[in-house]
C-alpha cells in the first residue's frame, strides 16, 4: 500500500518537473496572449471546444498553457526559496550547534523571532515598498523558512558533533571550517533534505496567500496561486478558472508531502515527527 | 498525565467560548442590510474623512441642495438661494424648522450652516474637496437665522449642484454638539438632521442606523434600520446576496450574470466613474514636471495609443457592456458631444512610424484597485495586450494607490503611466482643474494653451459661455490626447428581493434612505 | 528559574524592540498618508500644510525616538486615518476578535488533529492510515482564500447552514475557525501519528500490555499523555501561523480583527497603527512562545536544568 503510493507520487512529482521544464514547449497557445471575445470559455467537456481543452480565464487565456507554464513558475519560485531559506539555515543551525555558548543563544532567540514575524504584514510592506515582484516574493518566503533548517541543522549538528569520527576529524588537526563541512554536513544533509521536501506545499500555498493579497507573482505571468487568487470571483460561475490550478497545487503538495514521509522512514526513522 | 488536562483545558475552552458568545440574532426584517468593500476612516464628521464614507453618513446628515435623476437642483436644508456678482455671491435661504436628531440643537440655524462649512474647509479637515474649497471660500456671513451668504474669491456658478450639493461633503452639522464634543467628535455619535440616527457600532465591521420617530421633511423612510457591513472580498459580498443575508452591496462586472441567474437585481449607477490611462510626465507648462525624453511627449504617440486601444470590446466584455467608449478622463455633460477615438489598429501603427516609434517602444503601467474600481487591474491587462499589437511592450506593475498616489503627485520627472478611476466631480470645472491644471500636484498632462484656455473659463462670467469654453476644453485634451480615454462605466449593485424599488443616478448619492421595502 | 523568566523577559524587550525599529523604517519607506488624504485637487502648499500636520517633516531618528518615548508611556499615537483615534484602542477593541477566532481555530485543529493522528497510527499502513493522511494533507494544500470562498458558497449559500461572513454569534465562528484551522491540521496529525508510533513500540507500552491492561486504556492514557508532548511544543508555532493567515480569513469572511486592521492601515499608510499592530502582534508571539516554554518546564522537569 504505502509503496504503490510512494511510486505514484514519485511519478506525480517527475510529471511536474518534467512539465515545468519542458512543457511550454509542447503547449500551443501563448500563455501571455488571448481574446477578448473569448474569455472565460468552459473546458472542453462542460461545453467548450477543442481549442482550449480546459477552457479560458477571465481575459481569454488558454488554461492549460497557463497551467503548464505556471509549473515553472512555481517550481523556480520553490527552488529559489528552499536553496536561499535552506542555505542560509542551515549555515547558521550548524554554527550555532558547533558553536554553542551566546552565539547559540543569540541565533536561536532569532529562529524564534523569524518564527513570529507577521510574514504577510511584512510582505505587503515589502510590496508596498518596491512593488511585487518575483525577488520579493522569495525575498519575503526565504525570511519566513529559514528558521526552520536553523531549528533542525542546529539540533542535528548537536547530536553528530560528538561523534568519535567527529572527534577523530579534530584530534586530527582538521579545521573547524573543514570539520563542518565535510564531517558534519554530510551527516546532517538528509535531515535537511526531508524538511525542503515538507516546504514545497508551504511556499506554494504562501505564495498563493500573497497573490490573494495583491503582493503575489505579478502579472501577466502565472502561477498557480495567482491563477487561484484570480478566480476566487468565479467559483460558481467559471469554476475552471480556479479549479484546475487549484488541483495542481493539491496533487504536488500532496505528492511531494508522501514523499517526503516516506524518505523520513527509509533515511532516519527518528526523525519522524520532528518536520512538522 | 497532565497531557489529559491538557485536552480537558482545550475542551473546556471551546465550550467556554461557545457559551459567552451571544445567541444566534433574530430575524432581520425590518433592516436594511448593506455590504460595503470599505468603511473608508469610518468617522462620522464630514469633515473627518473621503466621501466613501457617504454611503452611511448621508443617511444622518442631510445637505443644502439635492440633485433629482436628471442632475438638476431641488431644494434641500436650502429652501431657495440667489447667485449674483458674476457668480461670487451665494445667498441662501434655509427650511424653517428642520430638527436635528438631538434635542439640545433644536432646528438648523445659519450658525449651524456656517459652523458646517468653516469646519469642512478648516486646515486640519480630511474632506476630499476642503483644499480646493478652501481657495474659492472667501467669506460666510449670516445677515439672520435663515440666510446664509458665501462669499467667493472666484466665480463658480455650480457652487449648488456642486460643493454645496448632496453629491459633495458638505453635510449640515449642529454646531453646539459638535463643538461640546471638542477632539473627540470625529468618532462621537453622529448628529444630524437625516431620517436616520446612529444605534451601534462593531468597530470595522457594522455600523447600524435605525429610523427616528416622527415624519421626515424630505423622506419616507420605509425600513426601521439600516445595517451597513464592511466586507471587503467581493465574492463573499456575492455570497452574501445570494444567501439572503445583504439586501444591497456593490458587485463586480463579472458577477452580474450569476447574480441575476440567481435572482438577485442588478442596479447601476450610469456612467458615474471613468477608468482611464493616464500618462505620466507630460506636464508640458512646467519644466520640472515635463519629461521630453518619452515616447508620449509626442502627440502623434498618444494619439496611437488611443487608436490602437480597442475600448468596444474592453467594454462588452470586461464591463458587461456597462458604459460606453469614452472621450475625456471624466464623466462631463459638456464633453458628449466630443468624439471618443475609434479602434484603428493600422492609423496607431502610421502614426508612431510617423514619430519614430516603427518597432514601439517599452512601458511601464501601474495598476491598482479601488472602490468602484476592481477592474482596473484586468482593464491595465487587457489594454498591454492590444498595446502589444502595435508593437507596444507594456509591463504590468500592480501597486498600491497611496504609493503610487506618491508617487504621482511628488513632483519630478514622471516616467511611467497608470490606470485611474477619474474624477466624478458634480462640477466637472473642479475635475477639469485636478487632471490638467499645472497648479494640481496630481495634473499629468498639461500645456500652456490648455491653462489659457483654463484661466479664461475661471474668468468667464457667462454661464452659456462657461459651457461653451468646457466644451472647448474637452474637445482640446481630446485632440491632443491628454491620456488614455477608456471607458464611461456605471455602476453595478446587486438588489435582493426584499427591496422594492432602489436606484442611484449621481456618483457619491446613495439613496439607502430612500430604499423601497416589497411587500 | 527566576534568572531563566528574567533572561526571557529582557529578550522580549530586545526583540520587540527589534522588530519596532523594523517596522519603523520599513513602513517609513513606503511612501506616506499625506497623499492619500490630500483632496484630488491639492496644490504644493496643501501638502506642505498636512505634512507640518502631522509632524513627518521631522527627521527619521526625532520620530522614531519620540515614538519610542511615548510608546514607553502606552501612547501609541493617534490613528492618522481614523479620525484621530488611540492607535493602541483601535488595535485592543480588534484583538478579541482575532484572539478568539485563533483560539477557536486552534482548538479544533489540535481536538481533529489529535484524532487523526491517534487512528491513523493504530491503524498503520492500512487504507485508514492513508485517508486521514491524504485528508490531512488536503487542508494544508489548499490555499485558505479558496477554501473559505468554496465553503462559504457550499455551506451558506447552498446548504444555508451557517452565516456567511461577519462576526457576533457562535455560528459566525464555525466557517472562518475550519478554514484557519485546516492548515495546521497535517502537522499536528503528523506529530501525533508520528510520536504515537514511537510511543506504541517502546518498552513501556509493550509492558503495559503484558499486564493485560485493556488495549484502549493502553492506548489513550499510555500512549496518547507521551505523544502530546511535541505538540506542545509546536503550539506556540500553530498559533503563529493562525495569527499570520488572520489576515487572509479575516478578509474573506469580513471578520473585524486585527489581521484585516494591519493589511488596512498598511494600505492607507496609518503608520501609527501599521506599528502599533506589528508590536500587539510581536507581543503576542513572544507571550505565546513563553507561555509553551512554562508549559513545557511544567510538562517535563528535565527542561529545567537546560535553557
Amino acid at each position: 500500500m504505502q509503496n504503490v503510493t510512494f511510486r505514484a507520487a514519485l511519478v506525480l512529482l517527475a510529471l511536474f518537473v518534467l512539465t515545468a521544464v519542458f512543457g511550454p514547449y509542447l503547449v500551443e497557445h501563448d500563455p501571455l496572449k488571448g481574446s477578448l471575445r473569448a474569455r472565460l470559455e468552459p473546458p472542453l467537456w462542460a461545453g467548450g471546444t477543442s481549442e482550449h481543452l480546459l477552457g479560458t480565464d477571465r481575459l481569454g487565456r488558454d488554461m492549460l498553457a497557463r497551467i503548464v507554464s505556471g509549473a515553472r513558475i512555481s517550481l523556480t519560485v520553490c527552488v529559489v526559496v528552499i536553496a536561499i531559506a535552506g542555505s542560509i539555515g542551515t549555515a547558521l543551525g550548524m554554527l550555532s550547534g558547533y558553536v554553542g555558548g551566546w552565539l547559540d543563544r543569540v541565533l536561536m532567540r532569532l529562529v524564534d523571532l523569524a518564527l513570529s514575524l507577521p510574514v504577510i504584514l511584512l510582505a505587503l510592506l515589502v510590496g508596498a515598498v518596491s512593488g511585487p515582484s518575483f525577488g520579493n516574493i522569495v525575498l519575503v518566503i526565504s525570511l519566513v523558512l529559514w528558521s526552520q533548517y536553523a531549528r533542525m541543522a542546529r539540533g542535528e549538528t548537536l547530536r553528530v558533533k560528538n561523534e568519535d569520527y567527529v572527534d577523530l576529524a579534530r584530534t586530527s588537526g582538521l579545521g573547524h571550517v573543514r570539520i563542518i563541512a565535510r564531517h558534519i554536513l554530510p551527516n546532517i544533509a538528509p535531515a535537511l533534505i526531508v524538511v525542503a521536501t515538507l516546504q514545497v506545499g508551504v511556499v506554494i500555498v504562501l505564495e498563493a496567500s500573497l497573490s490573494f493579497l495583491g503582493v503575489g507573482v505579478p502579472p501577466p505571468n502565472p502561477s498557480w496561486g495567482s491563477m487561484v487568487a484570480d478566480g476566487r470571483s468565479y467559483v460558481v460561475t467559471a469554476w475552471w478558472v480556479s479549479l484546475f490550478p487549484g488541483i495542481a497545487i493539491l496533487l504536488v503538495v500532496m505528492a511531494v508531502n508522501i514523499v517526503g514521509d516516506a524518505l523520513t522512514d527509509r533515511i532516519n526513522p527518528a526523525l519522524r515527527g520532528r518536520t512538522a | 498525565m497532565q497531557d489529559h488536562g491538557f485536552i480537558r483545558g482545550s475542551l473546556a475552552a471551546l465550550a467556554a467560548c461557545a457559551v459567552a458568545l451571544p445567541v444566534m440574532a433574530q430575524s432581520e426584517d425590518d433592516t436594511l442590510v448593506v455590504a460595503l468593500p470599505t468603511f473608508s476612516e469610518q468617522t462620522m464628521t464630514p469633515w473627518g474623512g473621503s466621501g466613501q464614507r457617504k454611503t452611511y453618513l448621508d443617511t444622518v446628515y442631510e445637505y443644502l441642495v439635492y440633485l433629482d435623476a436628471e442632475g438638476n437642483t431641488e431644494p434641500g436644508l436650502a429652501e431657495s438661494w440667489t447667485v449674483e456678482n458674476d457668480g461670487t455671491r451665494w445667498t441662501f435661504t434655509l427650511r424653517e424648522g428642520v430638527p436635528f436628531s438631538d434635542e439640545s440643537c433644536g432646528t438648523v440655524t445659519a450658525e449651524d450652516v456656517k459652523y458646517s462649512i468653516e469646519r469642512l474647509i478648516a486646515e486640519d479637515s480630511r474632506a476630499g474637496p476642503a483644499s480646493t474649497m478652501r481657495r474659492i471660500i472667501d467669506t460666510v456671513e449670516t445677515p439672520d437665522e435663515r440666510t446664509v451668504v458665501v462669499n467667493l474669491s472666484a466665480p463658480d456658478f455650480l457652487l449648488d449642484a456642486g460643493y454645496f450639493g448632496e453629491a459633495q461633503q458638505l453635510g449640515i452639522v449642529c454646531k453646539s454638539y459638535s463643538e461640546s464634543q471638542g477632539e473627540a467628535v470625529d468618532s462621537a455619535p453622529p448628529v444630524g438632521t437625516g431620517a436616520y440616527v446612529l444605534e451601534s457600532l462593531v468597530d470595522g465591521s457594522e455600523i447600524n442606523m435605525v429610523r427616528r420617530d416622527g415624519d421626515h421633511w424630505r423622506v419616507d423612510p420605509q425600513w426601521e434600520r439600516i445595517s451597513f457591513r464592511a466586507v471587503p472580498e467581493e465574492a463573499t459580498r456575492v455570497a452574501m446576496l445570494r444567501a439572503g443575508e445583504a439586501d444591497i452591496a456593490p458587485v463586480n462586472f463579472d458577477s452580474i450574470a450569476g447574480l441575476e441567474e440567481a435572482g438577485i437585481r442588478i442596479v447601476s449607477a450610469e456612467k458615474t466613474w471613468s477608468p482611464v490611462i493616464r500618462l505620466g510626465g507630460v506636464v508640458q507648462s512646467d519644466p520640472e514636471r515635463f519629461n521630453a525624453e518619452l515616447p508620449w511627449a509626442d502627440k502623434r504617440v498618444r494619439q496611437a495609443m488611443n487608436y490602437a486601444i480597442d475600448k468596444q470590446t474592453i467594454i462588452d466584455e470586461l464591463f458587461a457592456g456597462q458604459g460606453t467608449v469614452a472621450s475625456g478622463d471624466t464623466p462631463v455633460a459638456a464633453w458628449d458631444s466630443v468624439p471618443p477615438y475609434p479602434y484603428d489598429p493600422d492609423k496607431a501603427r502610421d502614426l508612431l512610424a510617423e514619430a519614430g516609434y516603427a518597432d514601439g517602444f517599452d512601458m511601464v503601467l501601474k495598476t491598482f484597485t479601488t472602490t468602484p474600481g476592481a477592474e482596473l487591474p484586468l482593464m491595465a491587462e487587457a489594454a498591454a495586450l492590444y498595446l502589444a499589437e502595435v508593437g507596444i511592450n507594456a509591463t504590468i506593475e500592480p501597486t498600491d494607490w497611496p504609493s503610487v498616489r506618491s508617487e504621482w503627485t511628488g513632483g519630478g520627472k514622471l516616467d511611467f503611466a497608470m490606470t485611474h478611476r477619474g474624477f466624478p466631480f458634480p462640477n466637472p470645472e473642479n475635475g477639469v482643474e485636478a487632471g490638467f491644471s499645472e497648479r494640481s500636484l496630481f495634473a499629468s498632462f498639461t500645456s500652456d494653451e490648455l491653462e489659457a484656455k483654463l484661466a479664461s473659463l475661471a474668468a468667464e462670467t457667462d454661464r452659456a459661455e462657461r459651457r461653451e469654453k468646457l466644451t472647448d476644453i474637452g474637445q482640446y485634451i481630446r485632440d491632443e490626447a491628454g491620456a488614455i480615454f477608456m471607458v464611461l462605466a456605471n455602476e453595478p449593485y446587486g438588489v435582493g428581493a426584499d427591496v422594492s424599488d432602489w436606484s442611484i443616478d449621481t456618483s457619491y448619492v446613495y439613496n439607502f434612505d430612500r430604499a423601497g421595502k416589497a411587500q | 528559574m527566576t534568572r531563566l523568566i528574567m533572561g526571557r523577559l529582557a529578550e522580549a524587550l530586545a526583540a520587540l524592540l527589534l522588530m519596532s525599529l523594523a517596522i519603523f523604517l520599513l513602513s517609513r519607506v513606503t511612501g506616506d498618508p499625506v497623499a492619500l488624504l490630500l483632496g484630488d485637487g491639492a496644490t504644493a502648499e496643501d501638502r506642505d500644510l498636512l505634512i507640518a500636520q502631522l509632524r513627518l517633516d521631522r527627521p527619521l531618528w526625532e520620530q522614531y525616538i519620540s515614538f519610542l518615548g511615548n510608546a514607553l508611556t502606552g501612547d501609541f499615537g493617534q490613528s492618522v486615518a481614523a479620525g484621530r483615534r488611540d492607535a493602541l484602542e483601535l488595535v485592543l477593541d480588534r484583538l478579541p476578535a482575532s484572539l478568539s477566532l485563533a483560539g477557536v481555530a486552534l482548538g479544533f485543529t489540535l481536538v481533529t488533529g489529535i484524532a487523526m493522528g491517534v487512528l491513523a497510527a493504530i491503524t498503520r499502513g492500512s487504507a485508514v492510515d492513508l485517508l486521514v493522511r491524504i485528508v490531512a494533507l488536503l487542508g494544508q494544500s489548499v490555499p485558505a482564500f479558496w477554501l473559505g470562498i468554496v465553503l462559504i458558497y457550499i455551506v451558506a449559500v447552498q446548504w444555508g447552514w451557517l452565516p456567511t461572513s461577519g462576526y457576533g454569534t457562535t455560528a459566525h465562528y464555525i466557517l472562518p475557525a475550519l478554514t484557519m484551522g485546516t492548515f495546521t491540521l497535517a502537522a499536528v496529525t503528523r506529530l501525533v501519528r508520528a510520536s504515537m508510533l514511537d510511543a506504541l513500540g517502546s518498552e513501556y507500552i509493550k509492558l503495559a500490555r503484558i499486564k493485560g491492561l485493556p488495549e484502549a486504556t493502553v492506548i489513550l492514557k499510555h500512549a496518547l499523555s507521551n505523544s502530546l508532548i511535541p505538540v506542545v511544543t509546536f503550539m506556540g508555532a500553530f498559533f503563529a501561523t493562525m495569527i499570520t493567515g488572520a489576515v487572509v480569513v479575516e478578509t474573506v469572511f469580513a471578520w473585524p480583527g486585527i489581521g484585516r486592521l494591519a493589511y488596512e492601515s498598511i494600505v492607507s499608510r496609518d503608520f501609527p497603527v501599521i506599528q502599533t499592530v506589528v508590536l500587539v502582534i510581536t507581543a503576542s508571539f513572544i507571550l505565546a512562545n513563553f507561555c509553551v516554554d512554562m508549559l513545557y518546564l511544567a510538562i517535563d522537569p528535565r527542561m529545567r536544568d537546560r535553557g
